[in-house]
């Protein structure tokens, strides 16, 4: 049975609109429209034991809102899931203890306590025995590598040694399952690139089951064989994130480097023009006919530099984001 | 040993308000200066009203009764004062509530520990300076006090904490349903002041008044140990006040239980 499991899952929040200025807010006073936001709908997925896998969208997608339901902060509006057989918003002690959520933008450690001592009061919330404890902080600071911060008061430390410290506040009970909000926002090249290798390297050791949110492209590159690209609120791709651009028409990009100047109706011919200024030219062309129309080029212009690349990633992710309706078209198309 | 366990978390969260308390402790002077400044202003008022009126008691209470009563009102209202309102509302508004729900720990108990833990040594000042007040007029024989008087004042302290923690819990629960509630808080805790007789005791209203305000909780917080103390009342008003505290403690903590699972359905854990 899969660990976790998500059917139909809806939230939605009622909001209230307000116009600007003063006569508006007096006219707010006496009579308010209520606004429905729709913030996840009807999500549905299935995740096995010590998989990795990565939740994609632009901002306000649902993607956080859907952790928040998985890990029991927010309940749901409908819909079920089950998180290691546990319905996460009932908030079963013996759940919580299997589980832990770490948000990049919300501290979960106390501000005015050392980072030790911040951990020490985790130790028995968890109720983790002092053996344990003590092997798993040695692990856990050695891997990364915040041995001589442990004593430093948190709200001293810099972003990066924070969100080392989050990681290790939330492992020391040994979670089954990890949620990561943007475990890398704002971080440096650097230090994502150390998060992202020990979160592989954890993964591969424990086994542990893994979902994470990231604007990180790197991120999930890396780490997740399977995503979920969310958008408005919908599950609009599940797969491999290299696969994203099989959905769409089987385009290519052709780059030129032409050695005299060429009229734009002229390359227009050949295929769709996505970028010219004469001499440098960017040519989509449908995959089918790339042979012929590779040869006519070749053939017909005065080409310098010829290359055949594949649409980029994000320009996939970017039309899936941009896309409105008929969603459930492309999910059936990613299986 | 598991029970050991769940137990020594709240110790610690115990010790984390003890530190804080120490941390702030400037706050805390000064916060014991400002109840001060309302004793002057009844010292001068009360002498101006025996001065005047030409008897010797007014409302049934002498010069020094009254003004016996007036300090240690203002001492115990300052015992039993709450400032975590405002942090509720907080986690509450801002989504600081939500490292609380994944943990396996209670937001209730962990307000309730964090509360004793930053009381504990303010309460001990407030009550040295209540012990050394009393001695003083003991000595000047306007007032007797008794071992058991003073055991039966901690019980009956600890039990008027304990309810006027529950009462400001549930008052800061409101933050589900309202967002902007400092005004509010601000109104009824003015409210709660004069209605538990935290600056005029209570029966100079007149019977009416103490008779309805005896079913009320707030009469347990400042007025009822007050007058444990200043022996006003006798032993057997005492055992039931001390009976009628402990139905208020469990009539607020179910309406607690209640208003917090509803409220809960509303929290949207804003932020991040």
């Amino acid at each position: 049975m899969a660990i976790i499991q998500v059917n139909n899952l809806c939230k939605s929040f009622n909001y209230y609109k307000k116009e600007a200025g003063l006569k508006n807010s007096l006219k707010n006073l006496f009579y308010r429209k209520t606004l429905v936001k729709e913030a996840v709908k009807n999500i549905s997925f299935e995740i096995e034991e010590g998989e990795i896998v990565g939740f994609l969208g632009p901002n306000g997608a649902g993607k956080t809102t859907t952790l928040k339901m998985l890990s029991g902060i927010l309940y749901p509006t409908s819909g079920d899931a089950t998180v290691m057989g546990y319905v996460p918003w009932e908030r079963k002690k013996k759940f919580k203890r299997k589980f832990s959520i770490v948000m990049g933008q919300k501290s979960q450690l106390w501000w005015d306590l050392p980072a030790n001592e911040s951990l020490h009061l985790n130790k028995h919330i968890y109720e983790i025995s002092n053996k344990d404890y003590h092997t798993s902080m040695e692990e856990l600071a050695e891997l990364l590598d915040v041995k001589d911060l442990l004593n430093v008061q948190v709200r001293r430390l810099s972003l990066g040694e924070r969100m080392k410290m989050e990681l290790i506040a939330s492992l020391l009970h040994r979670p089954k399952v990890i949620f990561l909000d943007e475990p890398t926002i704002g971080l440096d090249i650097i230090s994502q690139k150390k998060i992202r290798k020990f979160m592989k390297y954890y993964n591969e050791q424990t086994k542990t089951t893994i979902i994470l949110t990231s604007h990180y492209m790197n991120d999930i590159e890396d780490l997740c064989k399977r995503s979920l690209i969310i958008n408005q609120g919908s599950i609009v791709f599940d797969g491999e994130i290299k696969k994203v651009n099989e959905l769409f028409e089987q385009k290519k990009i052709i780059k030129l480097q032409l050695e005299d100047y060429v009229e734009k109706d002229v390359l227009g011919g050949f295929g769709t023009v996505k970028q010219y200024d004469g001499y440098n030219v960017l040519l989509e062309v449908d995959k089918r006919e790339l042979k012929e129309c590779s040869k006519a080029i070749l053939d017909d212009l005065p080409v310098i530099d010829f290359n055949v690349e594949d649409i980029p990633i994000e320009e996939g992710i970017e039309l899936l984001y941009k896309k409105k309706g008929s969603v459930d078209r492309i999910v059936e198309k990613a299986y | 040993m598991r029970i050991l366990e769940a137990q020594y978390k709240y110790l610690k969260v115990l010790g984390i308000g003890f530190k804080h308390s120490i941390e702030y402790r400037a706050d805390f002077v000064l916060g014991l200066l400002s109840c001060f400044f309302p004793i002057v202003i009844q010292y001068y008022l009360w002498t101006a009203i025996f001065t005047h009126s030409g008897t010797n008691s007014v409302f049934g209470y002498t010069y020094n009764q009254m003004l016996i009563y007036a300090v240690l009102a203002a001492l115990v209202t300052k015992l039993v004062s709450t400032d975590f309102e405002g942090e509720v509302t907080n986690d509450v508004r801002m989504g600081g509530l939500s490292k609380y729900l994944v943990q396996p720990i209670s937001y209730f108990f962990y307000r309730i520990y964090r509360f004793a833990g930053e009381k504990l040594l303010h309460a001990m000042i407030v009550f040295i300076l209540i012990m050394g007040f009393l001695f003083f007029y003991q000595v000047n024989n306007h007032i007797t006090i008794t071992l058991s008087q003073t055991l039966l004042f901690v019980l009956v302290i600890m039990l008027a904490l304990m309810l006027k923690f529950l009462i400001s819990y549930a008052v800061s629960v409101i933050a589900f349903w309202i967002h902007e509630c400092n005004g509010l808080f601000l109104a009824i805790n003015v409210i709660t002041v004069i209605i538990s007789g935290g600056i005029f005791p209570i029966d100079i209203f007149g019977d009416t008044a103490v008779s309805i305000s005896k079913s009320l909780p707030f009469y347990y917080l400042t007025y009822f140990p007050v007058n444990v103390l200043n022996g006003k009342v006798g032993f057997d008003d005492i055992y039931a006040g001390v009976v009628i505290q402990l139905i208020w403690i469990v009539i607020f903590m179910l309406f607690i239980k209640w208003l917090w699972r509803i409220g809960m359905k509303r929290y949207i854990a804003s932020g991040g």
